[in-house]
């Protein structure tokens, strides 16, 4: 049990059977009585963050949570299959549990960060860049010079996103992940 | 993350120079007032009894034989007033288990300072004194703690039906406060979450305030007032930080005994750690103390709040972590 005297930023607790991330610690004491120690915190699963007030002394569990290095094998519709690079075990996340929509930029064979909470996994972490194959685009404006313009296109991974006119169906284009936003075309 | 950033050699040599001139600053104030400084030992062989203070435990002698670092020099220097001391101040480093944060740390710099004979208002005066001379400002106001619930969140707590009150208290909490799930709180730990979240940020915006007239709390020797809700204690708060906290003292020995048991009676009940009684101070309690008042100010935070910082390890010489 983590106790008010050990919370920090950082550390995971359960409450309520949820795993919540501690994000800012606060600790406060009136003049002469009871103190209290407030967390903003973030709920693993939702991504939600709120903030609770904790009197000094009281206790939380441990959040059994862990995170393994595991390589994307393939999906199959809404499931999405991952090999624990370490012990070769499979683990299946359905895409509604992978937060912030990572599944549009997964390909086959990346390597990612894989949360577990209580042995389920609930949360994946890509690299920040994904090179992806632009499945479908219309053909780019000719002539266009326009520098800033943009049109959209559907990646492999069946995500859109905005490309620049000069993308063309089979391209590799490079997106980073944290923005969901195009970088460059890789030739 | 400020205060986690290591000062630079000459920040440190600056620093050491604004606290060796503010606590000589500190020594003037009292000296002039005829004060006689003083030294007592960090090491206690028992803590003192607080219901929400926790000592440090430290083995001087032997392994199976505990004694305490101070919480304050409190019991100490009432023992040297029953000596016939006279009015005294201290300076010194005190010790509190588990307190961390923007203006805590498990050690800090406390001033104490006993006025034989004062009277409530004289030793409220003098604080303002001592507050308007450190921190230079004109003027330092007072405000009753009753009515500063009164004026911050519109509850008159010394009402007479406390039942009513305990429910304004809980409702008010629920509405300042939605976001935060509150955790189950009695009256006077309610009347703590208010302080500290909601009405203690505001006070002493422009100018330093007292608060006086708290209600009576078991373990502080502070003198109940006739009303018998409210006790002869005060503190001080500028810039939402409280700074100080005095009271006319207990002098009877019964009374004294009784509020040492009923600290530990709470401790109890709350289900905290049960510290030993300090029995040589009530031994020497039994030659009863003439009326005195007396004061403990934070001096890490007076000096982060003269100097415009965040955090109290950003104004001591070296920092805990």
């Amino acid at each position: 049990m983590h106790e008010t005297n050990s919370f920090k930023k950082g550390l995971r607790v359960e409450i309520d059977s949820v795993p919540y991330m501690m994000l800012e610690v606060e600790f406060v004491r009136p003049g002469k009585g009871q103190a209290f120690t407030r967390v903003k915190m973030r709920n693993m699963l939702t991504g939600n963050v709120l903030s609770r007030t904790f009197k000094s002394g009281e206790k939380l569990p441990p959040a059994d949570i862990i995170e393994l290095d595991m390589q994307f094998l393939y999906n199959t519709n809404d499931v999405y299959h991952f090999m624990d690079n370490k012990s070769y075990e499979q683990h299946e996340i359905t895409k509604e549990k992978l937060s912030d929509s990572s599944w549009r930029w997964l390909t086959d064979g990346m390597q990612t960060a894989v949360t577990l909470f209580n042995g389920r996994p609930i949360a994946i972490a890509l690299p920040n860049f994904s090179v992806l194959v632009v499945e479908h685009c219309e053909p780019g404006g000719k002539g266009d010079t326009v520098t800033n313009a943009t049109k959209p296109a559907t990646l492999q991974t069946s995500a859109v996103i905005q490309v620049p006119l000069f993308v063309k169906e089979g391209d590799k284009v490079r997106v980073d992940t944290r923005t969901g936003l195009y970088v460059d075309r890789i030739k | 993350m400020i205060h986690t950033s290591t000062p630079t050699a000459s920040e440190r040599v600056k620093l050491l120079k604004k606290r060796s001139w503010f606590i000589k600053r500190v020594r003037h104030f009292f000296d002039a007032l005829g004060y006689l400084e003083v030294d007592t030992p960090c090491l206690t062989r028992y803590p003192a009894s607080e219901v929400y203070i926790d000592p440090i435990c430290a083995y001087p002698f032997s392994q199976n034989n505990p004694y305490f670092l101070v919480t304050s020099p409190e019991y100490y220097m009432k023992r040297l007033l029953l000596n016939g001391s006279g009015a005294i101040y201290q300076i010194g480093s005190v010790f509190r288990r588990f307190e961390k944060g923007k203006m805590h740390s498990p050690e800090f710099t406390m001033l104490e300072w006993y006025a034989p004979a004062y009277s409530y208002q004289k030793i409220m005066q003098e604080t303002a004194d001592f507050l308007k001379f450190t921190l230079e400002v004109s003027k330092v106001e007072f405000m009753s703690f009753a009515n500063c619930f009164k004026e911050f969140i519109d509850i008159d707590i010394l009402g007479k039906d406390r039942g009513k009150v305990n429910i304004q208290l809980s409702d008010k909490i629920t509405q300042i406060d939605k976001s935060a799930k509150v955790p189950a709180l009695d009256f006077h730990e309610k009347l703590d979450y208010l302080m500290s979240f909601y009405i203690q940020p505001k006070l002493g915006k422009n100018l330093p305030i007292i608060l006086y007239d708290f209600l009576i709390e078991p373990g502080t020797l502070a003198k109940p007032n006739k009303d018998d809700m409210t006790a002869a204690r005060f503190e001080a708060y500028y810039h939402g930080i409280e700074i100080s906290n005095g009271f006319l003292e207990l002098t009877s020995h019964l009374k004294i005994t009784k509020s040492l048991l009923k600290a530990n009676e709470v401790r109890k009940q709350k289900k905290f750690l049960l510290w030993p009684i300090d029995d040589d101070f009530l031994q020497e309690m039994k030659n009863e103390l003439s009326p005195t008042a007396g004061v403990a100010l934070g001096i890490d935070r007076l000096l982060a709040l003269t100097m415009g910082k965040e955090h109290i390890n950003q104004v001591r010489n070296f920092s805990l972590n």
